[in-house]
């Protein structure tokens, strides 16, 4: 790097500006409250080559899909029609470089004395696009012919000037055109702000100089990332999640493996493409991947394209994470990117707990699945459309030190958050009849994960009284929020309809119990479809509880008590999952507790329903006899899972229990297979689980001293995950 | 004679302005005692007095009112000092508090590196405790409607139960109160007729504003400052009283108005921030008597930057805002504060071998490297010693010795050798990269403003501000930079030039156009109140202020501009027309052009009264003019590093320079709090109030 260091750290600063002012411009012109309340929206510097130089904070998977679409536009586009100075190309389609229709790019070179410098590109979520149901995420989609306009990039200003004929045919074929109109006004000022700003920057220092920095930036990532890497053991972590729609099951399976200073994420084994927009294509894929990668391996870095560098991915053409034209796709966003994004935290948080020195960065999945819903009906004489977003909440994935943040937020958007529910009641033609936490929903373990909440609404629509509510829920079945090291998974989503009882009477006469089934009427599953809601009928939805981590038989019985004292988990739960015994004044009962916990260890290696384990007798019986345990010369060990330690000293390279030292395994076989094995249905992890029994729980014990070193929840036909560890 | 008493405490000290009829300012300071911040009050009264020649008591028995800003509020935040509040809530809706808008709680207020680090952040711990909080049985609707009347049974169990587990101050937040406020007023008056003594906030009078997550902050905040500032500031009442004092007491507000003690401690909460309110007013003061409207204060001191703005002469409001990551929705003078100050610390990010100024200060203990107190990080105030624009024998007016030799040895050792650098050199450094992120910050609090520098004026004041502003306005592009000649005190003095203040608003939604009647009913009731109060204070007709705005919207898009209505009486027709089109006009001023999607209509969000009760401001002393001929000031000159050169400067004492003096840069400016730097090519003008005006010269930068 041959600039001084001082103007290096003062363009390094003007650039965070630069992109800082183009946000403010989006926000202040959009005015939606999807950009300026959800935070829905990126903004982003690209080098001339289109490479990632910095981006804002915001829905991070479309970070490296934006940079894709420049350089798309350098492909096709440079001879004819040309790029010029003062373009703004809108792309939108998935299958070159977008996440989904609705998240429209909007694309904008840079030039200076006449020379391409760099480029400018946000997207925000367009209030409509033209798709089969209203608002565009649309579970009618079938192919992403239904999902609206599609643009593989198109001049919507040439040289400075707006060109109307596109503007026209673009707003010409939306729901709402005035505010996409409002919205594609915000995405071009905010280009031209980044533009103004940076040719200030460049007449400042010159090009040559701020493109020095730029690329200093990006080596700088690249390097720390690599170094990063090279801390952490070889090997190859696995995750595995499902997502459910009308009655199917479609499995998304990664291997992801490190060598040296890379990163390589496999999908093979993903299922089949899908006839529901749950689709990701690539662009979106690697998007994901790289959301959570962000914050959790570069926590300290500048995220850009050096972070990028280090990885590599593969997909099999055609299935659901690299899907082919014309697999629909409009739903990516808040079922297949968001699986993706789970798996990747899964296997890196995996591979960081790997480290004594990053295992503190590892965590639980956090908001596993994504549940908003669209609501549409008459407020006054307006036929309104509106997303609700109390889904935002997430739960966070418990950590290797603490709980997961009670309704945390997400990870791929460090920014979001809520509405308040009474600036929903305004925008929405509904009225919400409870929205609270939802007790017993965090994933159980040392560390517990974050609660989740539930909510209801009813009908306030004016004119006929009914709303039509589009609701496109996952995780009913299968928990994307799994617990991480022996932690068990956090509750499912719900969502029931009731009628035939009139909820404003529930409401006069003392409200909703917890237990919201009670209350009586009729109640019927309302995941899938479009449905009519009725003033004083209700659709009581629940969201996914943060996974655990660690053994919930080893969590501190105190902490325990204040958690049902908070009313954060039952009693119920403290004694069957917690084993906790807790007397009439709500203090921890200690001798029972204890006497409690080992009887409960014992069942559970006796097993509920269990598969014998292979390890020998002799080494079940008697661990703390093992004479090399403790006497062994390591030269060197690895956590494999939290609760593992890959052992490499003079009698050999194996697997022991961190607690008590059982050796299960020799380190060049799959320790699951000599773990006892305990298949359990969902609902032993608490209550809001899954009671449809098409998922299973395992719980991969230690023969020896019964801890649960490992949980997961998988079709009963599904394979184990075996991690490896290839250092030594 | 009387005295008007200005008392701002901060965190480390007590500023006192004693202001005498014929304009005389007299300085007290002293240390704070935040453990009961009366003594340092009264210290720092003290002080004054000695100035004057007289006693406290004398000081005190001539009084004619003490005007008070304290960060007692934030202080009692900070160390727990709270009482234990109950919260009832609707029923369903008792966990809005610690639900906190979900991510939005565990992310506000941390800073950006904070932010990218998601699995190390946290929640705050709630303001109250899940257990606590009780739902009551009723519901009210956004348009108001009474969906379940307020159930007297349930208010009285959750009531009763909260009272039973030792709570000590109540709050109340019910859903849409703000649009009808019955069911809380009916909460009330059972809380009244069952505990009579037990403090209540409702959020319906507290903040009375759509967002029930915000509310209930602000009214768990407000519930739990109460008591503690009660006791507080009815502990200065008496003690002051002790010694002489039987005049009223004032309290700031952080909207930068005042109110009587029992007004202030309802609104606990208001006295946020109201000491950097004071400078925003004394900024305004000063800038009304020279003629700049349009100025943008900076106040820099030892660990926090602070950047307010003022457009026409008026400032505005922040309507939400955050309190050591809790969120607040009263209303506050608009000021963003970060980290920066002469103690932030320089180093050097060990990856990347990049040079850094901040985020972490060394505040004031151990402090700077030079303050010879231990501290060995080098911070900005070490790089002004180094390239000579502190005086090491002249700071803090001389009350502090300053070591340059271990300053520079640790600067050498930690900054300019591992650079491989010539420490002076590397020292003009990292001053340029402070004074860019300086200008970066305060660009950003323009431009998200919708406002451009160019237009405005930069007063800089603070311990710090006068060092680094020369340089870093220009690249601003401000017109030039003031250093008001009340720069040391500029809070207190702030809080001497103020007027009691009430705000009122009221959240009704009306569609534009909107009926007349509807609108003048809404005022006159507002109007009512307002005067009604202000007369119970003593203000006579004479001096009652009515300023009327109306927060608007375009319908479907979410930004809300207040919009004032510079009319009296009822109003017409075209007076509302007229305000219509004002409010495009701001809009698109504030959001650009194009911003406005005026298809879909506008309304009428909120309505609102600024009910002002004038004070008497004696007027300021004007100095004789001298010529422009500086020489008297002149103490002697020393050679001063400017952008990596060394210049042979001159040196002043600003106490003994006279209005109408002009100095040419580079030079340097001693006052006993601050000191003010002079860049090359900049003049500096002393005007007739002792303000030092620079001037940026041809070049501009």
């Amino acid at each position: 790097m041959s600039v001084d260091p001082f103007v290096f750290e003062i363009i390094r600063h003007k650039f965070m500006r630069v992109i800082d002012e183009a946000v403010i411009t989006l926000k202040h012109i959009s005015g939606s409250s999807a950009t300026t309340e959800g935070h829905d929206l990126i903004m982003a510097l690209y080098r001339a080559d289109g490479s990632l130089l910095m981006g804002v904070l915001g829905y991070l998977h479309a970070l490296p899909g934006a940079g894709e679409a420049c350089r798309h536009i350098i492909r096709e586009y440079s001879e004819n029609p040309g790029i010029n100075d003062g373009d703004v190309f809108l792309l939108n389609d998935p299958y070159i470089a977008a996440l989904h229709s609705s998240d429209t790019y909007m694309v904008s070179p840079i030039f200076y004395e006449e020379k391409l410098v760099a480029w400018s590109a946000n997207f925000v979520h367009l209030r409509d696009i033209g798709a089969i149901n209203p608002g565009g995420f649309a579970p009618d989609s079938k192919e992403i012919y239904h999902e609206g306009i599609m643009c593989p990039g198109i001049k919507l200003m040439e040289k400075g000037v707006l060109r109307k004929d596109v503007w026209k045919t673009v707003l010409n074929m939306v729901r709402t055109p005035e505010i996409v109109a409002l919205d594609l006004h915000s995405q071009m000022a905010a280009n031209i702000t980044a533009r103004v700003r940076l040719v200030e920057l460049m007449d400042k220092y010159g090009p040559d100089v701020v493109d020095n920095v730029a690329e200093g930036i990006v080596d700088q990532s690249e390097s720390l990332l690599r170094q990063r890497l090279r801390q952490m053991p070889n090997g190859t972590w696995k995750a595995r999640q499902y997502l459910e729609a009308l009655g199917e099951i479609y499995t998304v399976n990664l291997a992801m493996t490190k060598e040296d200073d890379s990163l390589h994420f496999d999908f093979t084994g993903t299922s089949e493409q899908a006839p529901v927009g749950f689709n990701v294509a690539y662009w979106g894929t690697l998007g994901a991947l790289m959301a959570p990668l962000f914050p959790l391996l570069g926590f300290d870095m500048m995220w850009n394209d050096g972070l990028q560098k280090p990885v590599t991915m593969s997909a099999p053409e055609g299935c659901l994470v690299n899907c082919k034209r014309p697999a629909p796709n409009c739903l990516a966003t808040i079922t297949g990117i968001a699986v993706v994004n789970n798996v990747s935290l899964e296997a890196i948080s995996k591979m960081m707990v790997a480290s004594d020195e990053y295992r503190k960065e590892a965590t639980a999945v956090w908001q596993g699945a994504h549940c908003p819903i669209t609501v549409a009906g008459y407020k006054g004489s307006n036929y309104v459309v509106t997303l609700l977003t109390q889904e935002f909440g997430g739960s966070g994935g418990a950590r290797t030190f603490d709980d997961g943040v009670d309704l945390a937020g997400t990870i791929p958007n460090p920014l979001n958050r809520t509405p308040n529910i009474e600036t929903e009641e305004k925008n929405a033609p509904v009225l919400y009849l409870f929205c609270r936490f939802l007790r017993d929903s965090a994933g159980a373990g040392l560390f517990r994960g974050g609660l989740s909440n539930e909510y209801s609404i009813t009908s306030n629509a004016d004119g006929d009284g009914l709303v039509d509510v589009v609701v496109y829920g996952t995780g009913t079945e299968y928990t994307q929020c799994q617990g991480f090291s022996g932690g068990y998974p956090g509750s499912n989503t719900g969502f029931i309809l009731y009628r035939g009882k009139d909820m404003f009477e529930i409401l006069r006469n003392g409200g909703f119990p917890e237990k919201v089934e009670e209350i009586g009427g009729s109640q019927a599953h309302a995941v899938w479809g479009t449905y009519k809601l009725g003033r004083g009928e209700m659709l009581h939805m629940w969201m996914m509880g943060g996974g655990g981590y660690g053994d919930p038989l080893e969590r501190d019985p105190e902490r325990v008590r204040s958690d049902v004292i908070q009313r954060m988990i039952s009693q119920e739960c403290a004694r069957n999952i917690y084993g906790v015994v807790l007397n009439q004044s709500l203090e921890v009962d200690s001798a029972n507790t204890e006497s409690l916990r080992e009887d409960m260890v014992r069942q559970r290696l006796r097993g509920w329903e269990r598969e014998p384990a292979q390890s020998s007798r002799e080494e079940r019986s008697d661990p703390a006899a093992d004479p090399t345990a403790d006497t062994e010369e390591v030269t060197a060990s690895y956590n494999l899972s939290d609760n593992l330690k890959a052992i490499k000293g003079s009698k050999g390279a194996h697997i022991h229990c961190t607690r008590c030292r059982h050796r299960l395994s020799p380190l060049d076989e799959p320790w699951k297979q000599r773990a006892t094995l305990v298949r359990s249905p969902l609902t032993r992890s608490g209550p809001r689980r899954s009671e449809s029994g098409r998922f299973e729980m395992r719980l991969y014990l230690c023969p020896s001293c019964g801890r649960s070193l490992d949980v997961e929840v998988a079709l009963p036909e599904d394979p184990p995950l075996h991690d490896s560890i290839s250092v030594f | 004679m009387p005295y008007i008493i200005g008392v701002d405490v901060g965190g480390t000290f007590t500023d006192v302005v004693a202001l005498d009829g014929e304009g005389t300012i007299t300085i007290g300071k002293a240390l704070s005692t935040p453990q009961d911040f009366s003594v340092g009050v009264l210290d720092s009264i003290q002080t004054a007095g000695e100035a004057l020649g007289l006693g406290l008591e004398e000081v005190l028995s001539q009084a004619s009112v003490i005007l008070l800003a304290t960060t007692a509020a934030e202080n009692a935040i900070i160390t727990g000092q709270l009482a234990r509040v109950g919260l009832l809530m609707t029923r369903g809706f008792e966990d809005v508090l610690i639900l906190a808008r979900g991510g939005y709680g565990r992310w506000s207020g941390l800073s950006d590196e904070e932010i990218i680090h998601p699995v190390m952040t946290n929640k705050p711990s709630p303001v109250v405790p899940r257990t606590d909080i009780e739902g009551v049985c009723e519901r009210t609707n956004g348009e108001g409607e009474i969906l379940v009347p307020l159930d007297r049974p349930s208010a009285e169990d959750a009531l009763k139960a909260l009272m039973a587990r030792g709570v000590e101050s109540l709050g109340v937040c019910f859903l849409w109160s703000f649009v009808n406020p019955e069911n809380e007023r009916k909460m009330a008056e059972i809380i009244r007729e069952l505990y009579p003594r037990v403090s209540v906030t409702l959020s319906s009078e507290l903040a009375p504003r759509i967002g029930e997550y915000e509310r209930t902050s602000t009214v768990a905040l407000n519930a739990g400052l109460s008591p503690t500032l009660s006791q507080s500031l009815r502990n200065l009442e008496r003690l002051a009283g002790e010694k002489g004092f039987n005049r009223s007491l004032l309290v700031m507000q952080g909207y930068g108005g005042l109110l009587t003690v029992p007004q202030a401690i309802s609104r606990a909460v208001g006295l946020i921030e109201s000491g950097p309110a004071g400078g925003i007013i004394g900024s305004q003061f000063v800038g009304d008597l020279v003629g700049m409207k349009n100025v943008i204060g900076c106040d820099m001191g030892g660990t926090s930057f602070k950047v307010g703005v003022l457009t026409n002469g008026a400032f505005e409001y922040a309507w939400e805002s955050t309190i050591l990551r809790y969120h607040s929705m009263i209303p506050k003078i608009d000021i963003v504060s970060i980290g920066a100050g002469g103690g932030s610390i320089v180093w050097i990010e060990p990856r990347t071998s990049l040079p850094r100024v901040g985020p972490q200060s060394a505040g004031s203990s151990p402090g700077p490297v030079c303050y010879d107190l231990g501290g060995l990080e080098p911070t900005l105030t070490d790089v002004n010693l180094i390239l000579g624009y502190v005086d090491p024998e002249y700071f803090l007016g001389g009350r502090m010795r300053l070591n340059p030799e271990k300053a520079l040895e640790q600067f050498k050792k930690k900054i300019a050798d591992p650079l491989g650098m010539d420490p002076e050199a590397a020292a003009g450094a990292v001053y340029q990269l402070a004074n860019s992120q300086l200008s970066d910050l305060v660009r950003r609090v323009t431009i998200e403003r919708g406002l451009d520098p160019k237009d405005y004026v930069l007063f800089a004041y603070g311990g710090a501000a006068a060092i680094h502003a020369g340089a870093f306005a220009p690249q601003l592009g401000v017109q030039k930079v003031v250093v008001p000649f009340t720069a040391s005190v500029n809070g207190a003095f702030g809080i001497v030039a103020s007027d009691v203040i009430h705000e009122h608003s009221l959240t009704r939604h009306v569609p534009v156009p909107a009926d007349e009647k509807t609108v003048n009913e809404i005022f006159s009731r507002l109007e009512g109140k307002a005067v009604e109060d202000l007369k119970g204070e003593g203000f006579s007709e004479t001096d009652i202020r009515l300023h009327r705005s109306v927060g608007m919207q375009f319908r479907l898009q979410v930004h809300e501009v207040n919009t004032p209505i510079p009319v009296a009486g009822p109003l017409k027709e075209e007076d509302l027309e007229e305000t219509y089109r004002r409010f495009e006009q701001l809009y698109e001023q504030k959001h650009g052009k194009g911003s406005a999607y005026k298809e879909a209509g506008m309304e009428i969000t909120s309505f609102h009264l600024t009910a002002v009760g004038v004070l008497t401001k004696p007027a300021l002393q004007v100095h004789e003019a001298g010529g422009p001929e500086a020489a008297g000031g002149l103490i002697g000159s020393r050679e001063v590093s400017f952008e990596g050169v060394r210049h042979h400067t001159k040196i002043y004492r600003f106490d003994a320079l006279s209005s109408g003096n002009q100095v040419s840069g580079p030079a340097i400016i001693l006052t006993p709090v601050t000191t003010i730097v002079i860049q090359p090519g900049q003049t500096a003008d002393v005007d007739s109030y002792k303000n030092i005006i620079i001037r940026f010269g041809e070049s501009g930068s």
